[in-house]
């Protein structure tokens, strides 16, 4: 057993977050977050970017505990594996913007790779076309990798520079616990659908742990695949995909079909548009929104920069009317994805290193 | 620099994603109404106390089982104060009343667009029951009329308004 364990390590910690993600991620749904969105870190962050009054739409204000647990998660994680390493200076500018590109694209899909997932796994068919998006978009993202686009090392730095965002994390769930009144909370609204503070807390940190264990990361399962025909990863995604349907066909969430699904639209090119830019952005800045909370909670400034850009993407998306609703992508959204992915790919030549 | 094939690609393709950008913001076509312009819509569309005794009036009506005349009274509303989504709720319920199906969804697809509140079960102005009743009567009158014939416009509308009506009741985040 202890052999066993020993040889198969990884894979056990891969599909445990992966099985952890997809039967929380529904539960959550089920005990008060919006349909859909048990677990969606775009969402999540349009909610913390409106609670902090970065943003007006007093239907998208709560500080989500989850957000706090999967940083704490990971940084506890990171500490008890002794893997907590404050590191950074590898172009934060670079990944503050892209942390905003990740924001704008899961907004203009409605959700980012976790909710994608967990749509298609409630039957919401719509997010084939955010997952026929995201496929390629990972491609191109490792085809600009491969062509030499280098952010720079992470250098070590500082303990405390490791810190920051889990020390942020911590304030922001004392405020989520004290509720002060110079923040905005929603009354209506998905803001206003919470699982109880306990529940997403915990389930944030266990999830958080989990992930920053195995390493897990939606774009990463696929890119690794994709690259080098690693399956592991996949399996863990496979894994999330399977429990989340099966959990939520348990509970009588599963409603397949194209219409009448809760947080979508039927605008299918700019859903592909909107994934792909998420998929490029993640594999050019290392990983998925998901992805960047952990690594922000194992001490990386590099992800902190990424994490605070996906906050002010948050806070953007809302204000400028970028996010997408139930009718479908606004003007200024489609304008937002063009020009994102014509930044991305800018970046990408103006950032190789070149023989 | 010297550029080589990828280079040239991707600059050709970023300044692709660039025109289209363009092209798109200047026709603008098919594109959602943003959430943020809606609130600012009706945020500078402050009824005034004449139109809210007009309101009061069609929905005393309403009540009464008087729809014909409540519309009568809920049009002018309509056109003085276009952004109030309590003119279309009462719209929608009276066009329903009077199983006038394609218009009561498109009243009703406006009210949830300018007050989304009304599909929320935790908030005071939460009408979706009634909605709901409404919608599965719209579903049902848009699929005969688009059984006749598979391009009536009018069905088509109301199908489109139904879709939309559904996935806001549905819930989720936005």
């Amino acid at each position: 057993m202890v052999d066993f364990y020993k040889k198969h390590r990884e894979l056990i910690f891969i599909l445990a977050a992966g099985i952890s993600i997809g039967i929380l991620g529904v539960c959550l749904a089920c005990l008060g977050n919006p349909r859909n969105s048990g677990i969606c870190i775009s969402c999540f962050m349009e909610n913390l970017a409106g609670s902090l009054g970065f943003h007006g739409n007093n239907r998208m204000q709560y500080i989500r505990p989850e957000l706090m647990g999967f940083v704490l998660g990971g940084f506890a994680s990171a500490l008890a594996a002794k893997e907590f390493k404050s590191e950074g200076g590898s172009s934060p500018l670079i990944r503050f913007v892209g942390g905003m590109l990740l924001i704008v694209g899961c907004s203009i899909f409605l959700g980012c790779p976790i909710k994608m997932i967990l749509r298609l796994a409630n039957g919401d068919f719509t997010a084939l076309a955010g997952l026929a998006g995201l496929v390629p978009g990972i491609w191109l993202g490792f085809v600009i990798l491969r062509k030499g686009f280098y952010l720079g090392d992470p250098k070590p730095m500082p303990f405390v520079n490791g810190l920051v965002i889990p020390a942020a994390m911590i304030a922001l769930l004392a405020a989520a616990i004290i509720q002060p009144d110079f923040l905005y909370w929603s009354q209506t609204g998905p803001g206003a659908q919470r699982a109880s503070r306990t529940v997403a807390m915990t389930s944030g940190l266990f999830i958080g742990f989990l992930a920053q264990r195995s390493r897990f990361c939606i774009t990463g399962s696929i890119g690794n695949f994709i690259v080098s025909g690693d399956r592991k990863m996949l399996y863990g995604l496979i894994a999330m995909i399977v429990f989340a349907f099966g959990t939520a066909w348990y509970k009588g969430f599963f409603v397949p079909g194209f219409e009448g699904q809760p947080g979508s639209h039927t605008s299918y090119l700019w859903s592909f548009l909107g994934m792909a830019l998420v998929g490029v952005t993640s594999i050019m800045i290392g990983g998925c929104p998901f992805r960047q909370l952990i690594l922000s909670g194992q001490g990386s400034a590099d992800a902190g920069a990424v994490v605070l850009g996906m906050l002010a993407g948050g806070a953007v998306v809302q204000a400028w009317g970028i996010t997408s609703n139930n009718m479908g992508p606004t003007l200024i959204g489609q304008v937002a994805t063009l020009l994102g992915l014509a930044f991305v790919l800018a970046l990408g030549i103006t950032m190789r290193v070149r023989d | 620099m010297k550029l080589d094939r990828f280079d040239i690609i991707c600059i050709s393709a970023a300044a692709i994603f660039a025109v289209c950008a363009v092209f798109v913001g200047i026709t603008g076509k098919g594109a959602a109404p943003a959430r943020a312009s809606i609130a600012k819509e009706t945020g500078a569309d402050k009824p005034d106390a004449a139109f809210t005794a007009n309101l009061m009036n069609a929905k005393v009506m309403l009540e009464a089982g008087q729809s014909k005349e409540a519309i009568a009274a809920l049009k002018p509303l309509e056109v003085s104060n276009p952004s109030v989504a309590e003119t279309y709720a009462l719209l929608g319920q009276a066009y329903a009343k009077l199983m006038d199906y394609p218009a009561a969804m498109k009243s009703y697809r406006l009210a949830l667009m300018y007050e989304p509140d009304f599909c929320d079960a935790k908030s005071d102005m939460f009408i979706g029951k009634r909605i709901k009743a409404a919608l599965k009567e719209g579903q049902a009158d848009a699929k005969s009329r688009l059984s006749g014939i598979a391009t009536d416009a009018t069905g088509l509308a109301e199908l489109e308004d139904a879709r939309y009506i559904e996935r806001m009741l549905a819930g989720g985040c936005e």
